[in-house]
Parts: C-alpha cells; sequence; structure tokens
C-alpha cells in the first residue's frame, strides 16, 4: 500500500499560507482580514474557522489561548501557529500543481515556502 | 479641560489599569485550568479524577467567569465615564489616554442584537465559541470606529449569515460521521447473522 500523500484544498492552502506570513500574529481577525486581502473576496469567520478546526485535526496546525482584551468583550483569542506536516502539506500541494502544469505545457509559477 | 474632566480622565485610568491587571490574572488562572486539565486527563478524565482535583477545576472555572465579568463590568464602567466627558476636539492629558485615544476610551460599542441573537444558533464548536464570537466583537469595534455604525451592522450580519453555511456543513458532516460509526456494530451483527444462518 503507497504512503498517504497529503493533500489541501484551495482554501486550506490560503489559511495555511496565510498562518506562515502572520507568524506569531496569526488569531481569527487577522487571518481572515489577510485572505479576504489576498483573495480580494468576502471571507466568513465561519469558513476561516471550519478550515482552522479541519486542518488541526489533521494535525496541520496548533492552537494556544491568547489574551483576552475589552474591544473583545474580554473574550480570549485563539493562536495558531503551522506544524512540520503542514509546511510538508504545502510542498506536497506545490509540488502536484507545479508537476501538472509542466506536463500541460503551462509554465509553472511556484511559491517557494 | 475642567476638573471635572480631569476627575473622570483619572477614573478611566484607574480602571484601565485594574482592567489591564484582571487581564493578566486571567491568563494565569487560564494556564493553572490547562495544567488541571492535563493532570486530570491522566486520571483517565475529569469523571476518573480525585475529589480535590474536580473542586479545584470547578473552583478555577468560577474565578475565570469572575473575573471576566469583571473585566466587561470594567469595560461598561469605562464607557460610561467617557460618555460623561466631552470628548469633542483634542485630548490633552498625559500617559496613555493621550497615546492611544481610540483604543482606550472610545466606547465599546454594541453589535446588533439580533444578528447576536442569530448567532447562538450557529452550531459554532464549544471550544472554538470564545474565540469566534470575540473576533466578531474586535473587528466590529473596528470597523465602526473606521466606517460608522450602519457599515459595522451591515458587516456584522453579513458575518453571522454567511457562516451560516459552512458551520452547518461541518455539523452535517460530523453527523454522518458519527452515524456511520454508529452502524459498524449493526452491520457486523447482521452479518454474523447471516454466517450463522446460511453457512
Amino acid at each position: 500500500m503507497p504512503e498517504k500523500k497529503h493533500s489541501l484544498g484551495n482554501f486550506e492552502e490560503y489559511v495555511l499560507r496565510a498562518l506562515i506570513r502572520l507568524r506569531d500574529n496569526a488569531y481569527g481577525v487577522t487571518i481572515r482580514q489577510e485572505l479576504e486581502k489576498a483573495m480580494d473576496d468576502f471571507v466568513s469567520v465561519g469558513a476561516v474557522y471550519t478550515t482552522l478546526d479541519r486542518m488541526e485535526q489533521k494535525g496541520y496546525i496548533t492552537s494556544s489561548e491568547g489574551e483576552a482584551t475589552p474591544e473583545r468583550g474580554g473574550r480570549a483569542k485563539k493562536y495558531f501557529k503551522i506544524t512540520g506536516s503542514g509546511v510538508e502539506a504545502l510542498r506536497e500541494t506545490e509540488r502536484i500543481r507545479v508537476a501538472l502544469q509542466v506536463a500541460s505545457g503551462v509554465e509553472p509559477v511556484g511559491v517557494k515556502l | 479641560m475642567n476638573s471635572q474632566s480631569q476627575h473622570l480622565y483619572k477614573d478611566i485610568k484607574d480602571m484601565e489599569a485594574d482592567q489591564d491587571h484582571l487581564s493578566e490574572l486571567l491568563s494565569v488562572y487560564r494556564s493553572n485550568l490547562r495544567h488541571l486539565q492535563r493532570q486530570a486527563a491522566m486520571h483517565g478524565g475529569e469523571e476518573n479524577s480525585p475529589i480535590s482535583l474536580i473542586n479545584e477545576l470547578s473552583n478555577t472555572r468560577e474565578d475565570i467567569k469572575d473575573i471576566k465579568e469583571k473585566v466587561v463590568f470594567y469595560t461598561a464602567m469605562i464607557e460610561r465615564k467617557r460618555r460623561e466627558i466631552n470628548l469633542e476636539g483634542s485630548i490633552k492629558i498625559e500617559g496613555r489616554l493621550e497615546a492611544n485615544p481610540i483604543v482606550t476610551i472610545v466606547d465599546i460599542q454594541q453589535p446588533p442584537s439580533r444578528a447576536e441573537y442569530l448567532l447562538r444558533f450557529l452550531p459554532i464548536p464549544h471550544k472554538d465559541r470564545e474565540a469566534v464570537i470575540g473576533d466578531l466583537e474586535e473587528e466590529y469595534q473596528d470597523i465602526h470606529h473606521q466606517f460608522g455604525q450602519k457599515q459595522a451592522n451591515y458587516w456584522y450580519w453579513c458575518q453571522v449569515i454567511y457562516s451560516f453555511s459552512p458551520y452547518v456543513k461541518a455539523a452535517i458532516k460530523s453527523a454522518i460521521k458519527w452515524s456511520a460509526i454508529g452502524w459498524v456494530p449493526s452491520v457486523f451483527h447482521l452479518g454474523w447473522e447471516y454466517i450463522r444462518k446460511y453457512m
């Protein structure tokens, strides 16, 4: 049985890339804003959190509780970080994309991790 | 600035200092709670933990709840004090209020109550609920300060409505997964009955 490869959906890939970019400041608000800016489209908080939740179950990211502020009504932030297997999944997705682009004769446009 | 305003500004600064202290305290209690939860997990869950640990967990949760209520209370009090001052024009006081008047003394606005009510029906997992509602409130405040109430309310409503679809889909997927697992023993049982009867 061949080893199971990591696979990512488009939105999952964008979220992981946002986490890499935001580093230690990746929580719901900043992730959503980063995605909205990059995609130039409305992104709901529900879409972000369900994706984060799914990827946490897969082991691609980890979460930790942050500080509470008055602007949040005293509610704590939840910070997210990408794990080694998350980076691996991103690399695998990138590899597949490049392989398909080469096969179809389209010049690959890759983003190095 | 008259003496009445100066007095009110001093009150606000004091309350903000208390609020900061409470936020630090909250972090300590949360860290303690995580530690206790890890201990409970080592006993195989809270149900199987010693009574002293269960009591400690319960007390810590109560303390966290109290502190959170106090933080909200201070937020409301700061808002009330701020309303008593006429904030039109420049703010000329030393320290934190001068450095960042928008964040520290502009009042906390309440998101549309009906949208907040609707939010209760979103099947948000318990572990994410606080973070999701906090994020919505934080961004609501930002938009309110930048673009006004109408835009902020519109944004909040859109967030609540468009969040239904992903959360409902996730809940359905989870329900299907668990119901499928629930069927496994029945399938095995039927298979066993079939083998016993016909083979």
